[in-house]
């Protein structure tokens, strides 16, 4: 493992702590971790085709989340996949060329992927507490319950026509 | 069955997938409408693709133009109704 996949795996930890009280943002790390496993991996045996590989394992975790989502901090997630694919995307085109530049864009993916997740599970524990605290404090509890809150759009396969 | 057909149909497929998976539909009807659309102009659209951009003719090439067809082919749809709409607002 290079330093940059130990600060991951201490990230995905620690974000798996904060957010222990929330079970869902617990399936989409492991949903992240198996997919960045995978696609490191397939990178490490030097099979072909890398950013193919990473792509798919990037779309798939999309597809998950998007069919299981519940509440709206998985939508945002969600879009955060969505990057990662469209990162995925550059490279398999050419836009991007090197590969270190690839690397970095995914690893930021990934890092912002864990903050919201932790994010979500720290302002979650803020979200119903009885005091007030001042404007500021409230702003991040009104963000709270909106991560928190029903996903508004539901997947197209459970609308009927 | 021969080579470059494999690389269309694989192609193709793969577009149409990254196309659902990345900017899902909002109904069942949508998914059939864009499903359809994306096979349709990633088949008729892949071979010039593939001449536009000047790749050679093989078979990563190939999948690679027929993917980029198929995927685009709804956004490159949904840009020119906006442009026909527009047209007609000026007419």
């Amino acid at each position: 493992m290079n330093q940059y996949e130990v600060a991951l795996l201490i990230m995905a930890l620690v974000t798996a702590f904060v957010a222990r009280g929330l079970p869902r943002a617990w399936l989409w790390i492991a949903a992240g971790a198996l997919s960045f496993v995978v696609s490191a991996t397939w990178w490490r045996l030097h099979l072909p085709y890398h950013p193919a590989a990473t792509l798919i394992c990037d779309a798939l975790v999309c597809l998950s989340i998007y069919s299981l989502a519940r509440e709206e901090f998985e939508i945002w997630l969600f879009n955060l996949f969505r990057l990662s694919v469209l990162v995925s995307l550059l490279k398999l085109f050419g836009v991007i060329q090197e590969n270190l530049i690839y690397a970095a864009a995914l690893e930021c993916v990934n890092f912002a992927a864990l903050l919201l997740l932790g994010g979500t599970g720290i302002l979650a524990g803020t979200a119903n507490g009885g005091h007030t605290f001042g404007s500021w404090i409230g702003n991040f509890r009104r963000l709270g319950r909106s991560l928190r809150s029903a996903r508004r759009s539901p997947p197209w396969f459970t609308i009927p026509r | 069955m021969e080579d470059s057909l494999i690389a269309k149909i694989v192609g193709v497929l793969s577009g149409a997938f990254l196309s659902l998976s990345y900017d899902p539909p909002r109904s069942r009807a949508g998914f059939l409408r864009r499903g359809a659309s994306s096979i349709i102009f990633g088949w008729v659209f892949g071979e010039p693709t593939l001449v536009f951009l000047e790749w050679k003719g093989d078979y990563n090439s190939t999948v690679a133009a027929f993917c980029l067809a198929s995927m685009f082919s709804w956004s490159a749809i949904g840009v020119l109704k906006r442009i026909v709409e527009a047209y007609k607002k000026e007419s």
